[in-house]
């Protein structure tokens, strides 16, 4: 039996300002990480094929360099080490929140290059031939071609570091940035109530790793294109009849 | 200062066995735990508790632990734990007391009784020559200020900023570190201007990195130290206190404080 679970407590904890920035926080940090990790995650798979060697290597490089290390460590050593290299970087200009940002999205670029990777060689490789044969250009069969196709393979595995992400945000309290987490240990330490203090967190981060859902499962249906959920919504034209 | 620190912790060691020693002797001294207890300790917070380069915890509060360990006949165990979750790991049971350099307030002795064992002051630590002239917490006003999170300092530096806005003027930038030492080095990055801490931490840091950093501005008021226990381990409670009372007496703290170059005055 839940013998002492203070509602009252819970709710104020749960529509508290510091709670709902904190979540804010979080999610923004994801959202802007996430969303400059798939522009330097897609260029970075598209090193790995490129004709030039050194190209090649450098995105071998980045990828081990920022999966080998903890994202903690790469988190300290922006926060910290840079400003003893530079010391331009202990202005107050370098926020705790651009920190974050550049160490996170930098870090991620190097997992979704991977999986971006993966969905790029999803495609068939005639399919570029084909595209070529048509006289399209290299940057069009990508647009065209490759990339729709790509996605329905990425979009998953992107949902799975969406939310990877969104948790790994708590570790930016190491160079002072209070996101939900923080939130929730700071309320704990005032009236010493845990299970409502983390309780309401639990709400926070469920509520918004279900709207992720929500929109992932949104944008799968519209990369679809074989399904029959997307057929029937799109009637085939009446092509069909003249065909016959 | 690190190379002597080993030497040093033995014979304060020995010197702590034999002053414990004969107290226990001339007392008959009932432990209220059997064999061993364990204590709850964050440390980052030098010259109370911090760890040595090998990992070990060191500082006032691990000798005087031990130092009641002895009185007790029984083990001291460290459990290390972050500040913020000190208390909470207390009413987990994942130890049976905390001690690490954490201040009697009202509020926490709300939920957990303490008992005292040393009185000291807040200080504020800037950069040495104190480049941005910060001469009390007056002139923290649009600096930027570094505190350890979860602290009373963080607390209190929170409020002085909600005054500086009522008051129309300019609000410092507030980070909070998960350690005080954290806090401490982003003044030794030079990215704050000012770190509020304890005195005996600020005297550590200025001792530790020479030349780097200054006390800017004592409070006036006093801090007590105590050492936090479960409500329901009243047995802990009167056996702490008889120690503490004991340790003092006997100059045990003192002793230790000195070994930590924390004023021998704060030892009340």
């Amino acid at each position: 039996m839940l013998a002492s679970f203070d509602a009252h407590i819970f709710w104020e904890a749960l529509s508290s300002k510091p709670y709902w920035n904190g979540a804010l926080l979080a999610l923004e940090l994801t959202l802007v990480s996430l969303g400059v990790a798939c522009v330097i995650g897609f260029f970075l798979a598209l090193g790995r094929s490129s004709r030039f060697r050194w190209v090649r290597a450098f995105v071998f490089f980045y990828n081990w360099i920022f999966r080998a290390t903890p994202t903690l460590l790469q988190l300290l050593f922006i926060w910290n080490a840079l400003p003893q290299l530079w010391p331009v970087f202990a202005g107050s200009w370098f926020k705790p929140f651009l920190a974050a940002f550049i160490a996170l999205s930098l870090n991620e670029a190097a997992y979704m290059s991977e999986i971006i990777r993966a969905g790029l060689l999803s495609v068939d490789p005639g399919q570029e031939l084909a595209a070529r044969a048509l006289g399209m250009t290299r940057p069009r069969i990508l647009r065209r071609v490759i990339v729709p196709q790509a996605i329905r393979i990425i979009i998953p595995p992107t949902g799975n570091e969406f939310i990877t992400l969104l948790k790994l945000t708590s570790l930016a309290f190491v160079i002072s940035l209070h996101e939900l987490l923080t939130a929730a240990q700071v309320h704990a330490t005032v009236d010493f109530r845990y299970p409502e203090a983390y309780g309401a967190a639990l709400v926070y981060y469920l509520a918004i790793v279900s709207v992720l859902m929500a929109v992932q499962a949104q944008l799968e249906k519209r990369f679809t294109w074989s399904s029959a959920g997307r057929r029937r919504r799109n009637p085939v034209p009446a092509v069909a009849h003249d065909a016959r | 200062m690190k190379r002597y620190a080993a030497p040093l912790i033995l014979l304060a060691a020995i010197a702590a066995l034999a002053v414990v020693g004969t107290a226990g002797a001339s007392h008959q001294v009932k432990s209220p735990v059997k064999g061993s207890f364990r204590y709850c300790s964050d440390p980052t917070f030098p010259p109370m508790e911090s760890t040595t380069t090998a990992g070990k915890p060191t500082g006032f509060d691990i000798d005087m632990a031990n130092a009641i360990g002895k009185f007790w006949k029984v083990k001291a165990n460290f459990v290390q734990t972050a500040f913020p979750g000190l208390l909470p790991a207390l009413s987990a049971k994942k130890c049976n007391m905390v001690i690490s350099g954490i201040f009697i307030t009202p509020d926490r002795v709300k939920s957990f009784p303490a008992v005292s064992y040393m009185k000291t002051h807040r200080a504020l630590v800037v950069q040495a020559g104190n480049p941005k002239k910060i001469k009390g917490p007056n002139d923290l006003s649009g600096k930027l200020v570094a505190v350890q999170a979860g602290t009373k300092y963080e607390e209190y530096l929170k409020a002085l900023n909600d005054q500086f806005k009522s008051a129309g003027r300019p609000q410092f930038t507030l980070q909070s570190y998960p350690g005080d030492t954290d806090a401490v080095a982003q003044l030794l990055i030079g990215r704050a201007d000012a770190v509020l801490t304890q005195d005996t931490s600020g005297a550590f840091q200025k001792q530790a990195h020479p030349g780097k950093l200054a006390l800017a501005y004592l409070f006036p008021e006093t801090d007590s130290f105590g050492i936090y226990y479960r409500p329901s381990d009243k047995k802990i409670g009167v056996a702490l206190r008889t120690a503490i009372k004991q340790l003092k007496k006997n100059g045990t703290l003192k002793r230790i404080a000195a070994k930590h170059q924390i004023p021998v005055s704060d030892v009340k």
